[in-house]
């Protein structure tokens, strides 16, 4: 297992290394003009200046601050009503045809009125993160909870399960790797919903980073913000999924498989 | 033990859509007794084993029970594990639902399992276990429960036919051990002649048959060979109907 780790690992290094030096190649057989296509050397040293002024910390911590309280809300607000979606039929006749058109505005359109209500502050930012997880992860909250198979719905008879036990034994586990599998499609979403957010006005934050740097014709900047948001959203994948290999890991006999 | 069964039923009657699925069944089990229900599919075996169970309720007639309550357990066609839970875990689900405090059922659940010959195996999850070690699991989990009757429909149908031939053994011998009292279902004439003392032909929702089965106890292996074993096929078959067309079946449950 550890020993499959190290060689994924050592793959996903050699990678990125080889990509780097495939970008610097280009940079020294075509020679563009910095502000076209900087090299990877350009940026890094971009990124010490950022770093050593210490600006670029601010901007990192507000976009993170954006992600997890939108990711986290949006998530809370999908587990919310995708139960009750799940359970009363009711129900998921009269909201999915609104979530489904809610869902298909983009949310760059939406987010101008989002700025009108709420303002150029931070909850309009964590407001859009969290729309955009919250789809996802209603629809596989549903989903998951209806897995339920009929032989545990009669299992859970025979056993004399109260509501509340049918609910903890059989529905939740059986709904938690769609609700993960959701969470998982929705956290580098959550990133995008911030920086949307951001291209709206703001102070701070690597999606202001990325506006300003545009103006400036900064390309070094840019491309420090687009990578910094890029690790952002990776990283936040990666929690999720680390996330659901603890918990589904061990028994889910598909993912064992791999 | 006691001369009064431990469950009889009085007329027992089943309606499922307006069509009588069950009628007019006169029915009693008695203590450490094997009773089972022969039929075709369709034929409201699974019906009168939830009724027993008192998960539907009767349309016509009655059920008494002796002394209330009698604790009932049920062992599905399909073993009903949970997947997310250890072998050891599924054991215990029915006593955590029961609220039995950790340690009295640590020792129920590993007792269960060893009755079971899966105590080995208490640590593996449901993916990791084969078709009979999880029909086993799923007989630990019933017995856990300590039951005065086990229900079984059709418990071993989905097994190869020599490992099914090997599970009805071993719950004979477990049923030795045990002395448990055991209502089974199965659409095998095989299985049912090896298992009961007593064997009823449900056709059609009414019983049509009743035999005794005189086979001497205990069997094994060598019962399977004999012509006793043979002769008592012959005649359960005797009274099956034969059906050039198939009657209409009414699913009691979703597939």
């Amino acid at each position: 297992m550890t020993k499959r780790l190290l060689a994924r690992l050592v793959v996903l290094v050699l990678t990125f290394w080889m990509a780097i030096l495939g970008w610097q190649i280009i940079i020294w057989a075509t020679e563009p003009p910095t502000w076209l296509l900087p090299g990877p050397l350009k940026v890094a040293q971009r990124f010490l200046q950022l770093w050593e002024s210490g600006s670029i910390q601010h901007h990192i911590w507000v976009t993170l601050i954006e992600v997890i309280a939108g990711f986290s809300g949006g998530t809370i607000a999908g587990l919310l009503s995708g139960y009750p979606i799940s359970q009363i039929k009711a129900l998921e006749r009269w909201l999915t045809p609104y979530l489904i058109a809610a869902n298909s505005i983009p949310i760059v359109a939406f987010a101008p009125l989002l700025m009108l209500w709420l303002g150029t502050g931070i909850t309009t930012k964590i407001v859009v993160a969290a729309l955009i997880v919250y789809f996802p992860v209603t629809v596989s909250t549903a989903v998951g909870f209806k897995q339920v198979s009929s032989i545990h719905v009669r299992l859970m008879k025979s056993l004399r399960a109260n509501k509340w036990q049918r609910f903890r034994y059989i529905e939740l586990p059986t709904a938690v790797p769609g609700i993960v599998g959701g969470m998982k499609i929705a956290s580098p979403l959550a990133v995008v919903g911030a920086v949307v957010g951001e291209f709206l006005g703001a102070g701070a934050g690597l999606g202001h980073l990325v506006l300003e740097a545009n103006g400036l014709l900064d390309t070094p900047m840019l491309f420090v913000s687009i990578i910094l948001l890029s690790a952002i959203g990776i990283t936040f994948y990666s929690a999720v999924a680390a996330m659901e290999a603890l918990i589904v890991g061990p028994w889910h006999h598909e993912r064992r498989k791999r | 033990m006691n001369a009064e069964p431990l469950i009889s039923t009085q007329k027992l009657g089943k309606s499922l859509g307006g069509h009588p699925v069950l009628d007019e069944l006169d029915f009693a089990i008695h203590d450490r007794e094997i009773i089972t229900i022969v039929g075709r599919s369709g034929s409201g075996k699974s019906t009168f084993l939830d009724l027993i169970m008192g998960l539907v309720k009767p349309s016509k007639g009655s059920i008494k029970r002796r002394a209330a309550p009698i604790k009932m357990s049920y062992i599905f066609q399909r073993p009903a594990l949970l997947p997310w839970r250890t072998v050891e875990r599924n054991v215990a689900l029915p006593l955590e639902i029961e609220g039995i405090d950790k340690v009295t059922c640590r020792e129920r659940v590993h007792f269960a399992l060893e009755q079971v010959g899966l105590f080995y195996a208490k640590s593996l999850f449901p993916f990791q276990l084969s078709g009979g070690m999880a029909q086993r699991l799923a007989i630990a989990r019933a017995l856990v429960q300590e039951p005065d009757l086990l229900l079984m429909d059709e418990p071993f149908s989905s097994l190869d036919p020599l490992l099914r031939e090997n599970m009805n053994i071993n719950l004979l011998r477990l049923q030795e051990r045990t002395k448990k009292t055991i209502l089974f279902v199965t659409h095998s004439i095989d299985e049912a002649v090896i298992l009961s003392d007593r064997i009823l032909i449900l056709e059609s929702g009414r019983f049509i048959y009743d035999l005794a089965i005189d086979i001497p106890k205990p069997r094994n292996e060598a019962t399977l060979n004999s012509r006793r074993f043979a002769e008592v096929i012959r005649e359960v078959r005797a009274h099956l109907p034969f059906h050039p067309n198939l009657p209409q079946q009414v699913a009691s449950e979703p597939l």
